[in-house]
């Protein structure tokens, strides 16, 4: 499947954590992306960007964390995460970006 | 690691070593194994870190790191096996090699670079109890003694108080009070009481003397003195001041005789005693001036001897040093600076003859004290140290506190006792003949030649210990 320019905008950035590289051992892979992206959405990008074979995506979306700024609420934004599956024998080396 | 000879000219080697892309790799990964422990990077604790995701962070600073180490691990292990000692640090030339770095990683290939060194000359130490050297001595004879004597007469004149009424002349001692008025005010040093004078030695100002000569004791004389133009004091400088003066008391000088009344009035006991006191002090100067002849020969000999070709650089770094000092005394005594490209041809041969022999006799010197365990101990270093600090009357300080802060400075001082003691060493094993001869002619031996009475040059010596540690 070739490289659309909507994928970029679904994909937003590798999730480095101390997480992610123990789930990298199992064959998962974690990204920041869109809010609005869907899991197939997801498939499709990531199976276009990094030329691999996705099992299954699980998504999660998590909730800014309220903050407090000289006595005003505030509320840091809604993320959405990735976690993609891969199917045995592909991989990603998110170090080296995109 | 493989070493490869790429030239080998007289005393100049160079060397290309390689280092394989595992051994380069494996320094890297060791550094970073090190940073770990050390870095906070967001979404890790401490030391959780993987090393790749390091390596990404961290890798041209670990690698410049690494680099270095194993330069220095390398260049050691590639000079050992040649089994050289070398003249000082090697260069390592990076130029090609830097440029390849990002190569190497890429492509995983090995590393290499240049290494261009001097080798110390092999020589061998000759038999030196074999060596016959001439010693200059120098007889006391009495006349050296009574010369001396009557300089100390001369500078202790007692003074006979004159009879009251008679009239100073040229010569006399007078003490006196005086007091300065410029522009009717008083100046600062400008008043004293009981002050002596001596008349014609002209340690005051010019006019001053001769106002007070053809007085008598107890006058009262007031009288106007010009400071001269060149007056260190600048208010007083050219201005013209008026003089109050009172003459106390004016005396004779009387002449000495060499008795013992006059060993007396120094301290000793008698005329004798006093002799014997210098009599030491001339043999003390006789003895190191024949010592100093007698270290002129043996290095002289020791010239003869030894032709080995010596290290370029360490000779070029020599004549630098006596261009220098050359330089330095000429601004001293305030010549022209030639410049170093005019210096004539002859001169220039000249610096590098004795600059050759100084960094050879260096090295044979150093040779001989590594062998035969020669060490500048602490205390020896102290009383060097001591020595130095005694020479700055008023800084001992900042003297003591210059060489506390530079050991570069205190191994600077380390060389002459070094050489001293191997001197020493050596003298202990040569024959020497004693010839007795005069004064002048040791001086003509050593005159100008302080050049050559300094054979050791700190860079030979400061390597001395590093290459024991080895």
């Amino acid at each position: 499947m070739s490289v659309k320019l909507r994928h970029y905008d679904v994909i937003l950035s590798p999730v480095i954590t101390e997480k992610s590289t123990s789930a990298s051992e199992s064959g998962q892979v974690i990204f920041n992306v869109a809010r609005s992206a869907t899991k197939a959405q997801i498939k499709e990008a990531i199976e276009a960007l990094f030329e691999v074979k996705v099992k299954f995506v699980n998504t999660l979306l998590c909730k800014g964390k309220v903050k407090r700024f000289r006595g005003r609420f505030g509320r840091r934004s809604d993320f959405k995460r990735a976690v993609v599956t891969l199917i045995d024998g592909y991989s990603i080396d998110v170090t080296t970006g995109l | 690691m493989q070493v490869f000879e790429k030239l080998s000219d007289g005393l100049k080697r160079e060397i290309q070593v390689v280092i394989p892309y595992e051994d380069f790799n494996c320094e890297i990964n060791k550094h970073l194994s090190e940073l770990k422990e050390r870095v906070h990077v967001p979404g890790f604790r401490a030391g959780k870190v993987p090393i790749s995701h390091l390596r990404r962070l961290y890798g041209p600073q670990v690698m410049k790191k690494a680099l270095d180490s194993l330069l220095k691990e390398t260049s050691r292990n590639a000079i050992e096996s040649c089994c050289e000692k070398l003249a000082f640090q090697p260069q390592i030339d990076l130029s090609d090699s830097v440029q390849d770095l990002e190569m190497v990683i890429r492509d995983r290939i090995d590393f290499s670079y240049l290494m261009s060194f001097e080798i110390l000359p092999e020589f061998e130490l000759i038999d030196f109890s074999k060596l016959e050297i001439m010693r200059m001595v120098i007889s006391i004879s009495e006349e050296n003694v009574l010369e001396s004597l009557e300089h100390i007469a001369e500078s202790n004149r007692p003074y006979i108080k004159k009879e009251p009424g008679s009239v100073s002349i040229r010569g006399d001692r007078l003490i006196i009070d005086f007091k300065g008025m410029l522009d009717g005010k008083p100046f600062e040093g400008g008043t004293g009481d009981n002050v002596s004078l001596i008349l014609g030695a002209g340690d005051y100002i010019s006019g001053f003397e001769e106002k007070l000569v053809n007085v008598i004791t107890g006058s009262d004389l007031s009288f106007t003195v010009t400071f001269p133009d060149d007056y260190p004091v600048r208010a007083l400088a050219g201005q013209e001041v008026d003089f109050m003066v009172h003459v106390r008391e004016i005396s004779g000088p009387s002449e000495t005789t060499l008795n013992d009344d006059f060993a007396k009035s120094l301290g000793f006991e008698s005329l004798d005693l006093l002799k014997e006191a210098v009599r030491s002090q001339i043999s003390k100067e006789y003895d190191s001036l024949s010592r100093q002849s007698l270290k002129r020969a043996l290095f002289d000999k020791m010239e003869e001897i030894y032709s080995f070709d010596v290290p370029p650089t360490l000779l070029q770094s020599e004549v630098t040093s006596i261009w220098k000092q050359v330089q330095h005394d000429m601004e001293e005594k305030g010549e022209k600076i030639e410049d170093g490209c005019s210096l004539e041809e002859e001169t220039r041969s000249e610096y590098k003859r004795i600059a050759e022999r100084r960094v050879r006799l260096g090295l044979v010197l150093s040779k001989i004290g590594e062998l035969n365990g020669i060490k500048v101990t602490d205390n020896e270093l102290k009383k060097a140290l001591g020595n130095q600090i005694r020479q700055y009357p008023g800084h001992e300080e900042e003297i003591f506190q210059h060489y506390k802060n530079n050991p570069s400075a205190l191994s600077g001082l380390q060389a002459p006792v070094f050489e001293e003691k191997v001197v020493d060493y050596l003298l202990s094993l040569v024959k020497t003949i004693d010839r007795i001869v005069e004064r002048h002619e040791v001086l003509n031996y050593l005159e100008g030649e302080d050049f050559l009475l300094q054979p050791l040059d700190p860079q030979v010596v400061k390597k001395l210990p590093k290459r024991k540690k080895q």
